[in-house]
């Protein structure tokens, strides 16, 4: 089974006079995991329930695999959605729950039945087909609504914000899961979240909203190593970003970092004028290893958080900025707080933001 | 931990030990009752002078009582009827939209539960008399279907209140229908919360004294006939139907108990 892509052309959704999703454009490649990334109130699950039917869109269209279902109710849209809170029939046992769209959808009892206990032994149910919802645990619940979803064969999969209810072991665990599941069953899935961690592991590709706007869609190293604006830098992964001044004298161009006296050449002329450096944690290393042609300075340790695989550390550089850095356990330098460090960086992971904006 | 355990202990005893005192005085005047309804002689007197079931028999010879008992169940099942599905449609409109004077219309509906019963039970005779409406029955309807509204509105209202709403637009999402994801998973839901609205809503009738007796002139419910009954005669018979009452309403309560839990309906 191959998945229907998803058009989302230029929607509005309104709340009263709130506008909760402004002239917005997107669309879900066939097979895609897309998940929409944002925080709370930016639009995200407006957009995905205008998608399921449940949120009236006032302009625009959704198409899934090309036939517009803008006029099209939400109980003919063929999609299987799964919410936070899993919204199981409390009065139905687990086979019955899996078997309800089947139901409405006219299929006779024994293929339900069939159908049914097939979805569930796919995510390890078959033994808890007679209990109830309240009965199982919260990982037993989210694969029954993920059954219950898959098993009318939808075009395409909704989920909203399925694992913020999860501890974080089982959280994990079900990632992974469900990844693999997606991966087999082919199916397009929009996965809505504002865990940047579970939407950077998950997706294909992410979409970063704000404010009822996409900012940005990229795969998730794109997006993490070319935020295209200072708002996705901070949102998605932690940022340094520090203030600097680019400078041209006699054709070319130097970069200024504010209070570090440090002026750094740069590979091609650009404007003159303020703008922000982002560095990610990792991007910074104690030594000088990348001095030459590079930066280069001496810094003050604030503090060492040990948090496994690496050890994160605040420094602060002579021009009072504070940045993180981000060193891996199995690395040697581990400056104690207190010491005066030299840290360094490469010119080209420096990304440059001019008005909030990356600067190609 | 241990402390508070040896603290607890003899509280708890002291607790149950006041229960059923408490429990005691409460019921001890309807097992009198019960009782000097087996009497031989024709005295309510305790104890009784012997022992007859004559009493109860006599239940059937008396027209009034029996004509007042057959009203009084149908203006109960009536009136329980009608406040439960007014009731149902009510809590529904309440807790699934909002609308400008919601929270208004909902206090204006739970009213009749503050006003006291003699000027409601006032207001309908005069409202009544001047509309010039001399259908007891009909009269008694109206009252009653404002007197157990409340009790209905209240039960099906906070067990819609309890319910995921999300649950209706998930059965929606599966491709059922509004009437189908209603019938399919809301409605059997609410079924215990149903129970418990008839439950109150058939006491509440069936017992209804005060605000009745405005607009019954010859005794039409069976606790104003008991009541006119009693001041005439004081024979065991009204004893005996108090004693069927006392049973049907123990029977009830404990076939509610069995289906939905007495907790739920207290």
């Amino acid at each position: 089974m191959s998945g229907a892509g998803i058009e989302i052309d230029n929607i509005t959704v309104r709340y009263g006079d709130a506008v909760t999703v402004k002239a917005l454009t997107l669309d879900v490649k066939p097979g895609e995991f897309l998940s929409l990334l944002g925080p709370s109130g930016c639009g995200k699950t407006t957009t995905l329930r205008s998608v399921a039917g449940f949120s009236d869109i006032s302009g625009g269209d959704i198409r899934i695999g090309g036939t517009s279902v803008r006029n099209v109710p939400a109980n003919k849209r063929n999609i299987g959605m799964v919410y936070q809170d899993y919204a199981l029939f409390p009065h139905m046992n687990v086979e019955k729950n899996i078997g309800f769209g089947l139901r409405m959808r006219g299929v006779s009892s024994d293929e339900i039945k069939q159908r049914a206990r097939a979805a569930a032994e796919q995510l390890g149910l078959q033994k808890f087909l007679d209990r109830y919802p309240q009965q199982l645990s919260g990982g037993q619940q989210q694969r029954v609504a993920l059954a219950r979803a898959l098993v009318v064969r939808p075009d395409v999969l909704l989920l909203d914000e399925p694992m913020a209810a999860l501890d974080k072991q089982l959280r994990a665990n079900m990632q992974f899961e469900l990844k693999e599941l997606q991966r087999s069953v082919g199916i397009t899935t929009v996965f809505v979240t504002h865990d940047q961690e579970e939407a950077l592991s998950l997706s294909d590709r992410i979409a970063v909203m704000s404010e009822g706007k996409i900012l940005q869609v990229d795969k998730p190293d794109t997006l993490y190593h070319f935020p295209a604006t200072r708002f996705v830098a901070e949102f998605v992964g932690t940022a340094n970003l520090l203030k600097a001044k680019i400078v041209n004298t006699s054709g070319r161009s130097c970069l200024e970092l504010e209070g570090l006296g440090i002026s750094v050449p740069l590979q091609r002329e650009r404007a003159a004028g303020e703008v922000e450096v982002l560095l990610r944690p990792e991007q910074i290393s104690f030594g000088n290893d990348h001095a030459a042609g590079g930066v280069s300075f001496d810094a003050r340790i604030l503090g060492a958080v040990f948090v496994g695989a690496a050890i994160r550390y605040q420094v602060a550089a002579p021009s009072g900025q504070i940045l993180r850095i981000d060193v891996l356990g199995a690395q040697s330098v581990h400056p104690n707080a207190g010491e005066v460090a030299t840290i360094s960086w490469r010119t080209q992971d420096m990304r440059i933001y001019r008005d909030g904006k990356l600067e190609e | 931990m241990s402390a508070t355990d040896k603290n607890r202990d003899p509280l708890a005893k002291v607790a149950v030990v006041i229960s059923f005192v408490v429990l005691l005085f409460a019921t001890f005047p309807l097992i009198v009752t019960a009782i000097t309804a087996f009497n031989a002689t024709s005295e309510t007197v305790f104890p009784p002078n012997g022992w007859s079931l004559r009493w109860f028999e006599n239940i059937l010879r008396q027209p009034d009582l029996m004509r007042a008992a057959v009203f009084s169940l149908m203006l109960a099942l009536l009136s329980s009827a009608i406040s439960i599905s007014l009731g149902m449609m009510s809590a529904i409109a309440l807790t699934r939209s909002k609308f400008p004077g919601r929270d208004l219309i909902d206090a204006f509906l739970l009213s009749p539960l503050l006003v006291p019963q003699v000027i409601l039970g006032l207001s309908f005779l005069v409202f009544f008399v001047r509309v010039g409406s001399s259908q007891p029955f009909l009269n008694l309807l109206t009252l009653h279907v404002v007197l157990t509204f409340p009790y209905a509105l209240r039960v099906i209202r906070s067990s819609l209140m309890r319910m995921n709403p999300k649950l209706e637009e998930a059965a929606v999402g599966l491709g059922a229908s509004g009437i189908k994801s209603f019938f399919l998973v809301t409605f059997p839901q609410m079924r215990p919360s149903l129970f418990v609205a008839v439950f109150f809503c058939f006491v509440v009738s069936f017992d209804n004294f005060t605000a009745s007796a405005f607009l019954t002139v010859s005794g039409a419910t069976l606790p104003v006939q008991i009541y006119f009954s009693i001041e005439s005669s004081l024979d065991p018979t009204i004893s005996a139907i108090s004693a069927l009452l006392i049973l049907g309403s123990a029977i009830f309560v404990i076939v509610a108990d069995r289906v939905v839990g007495v907790e739920k309906i207290i």
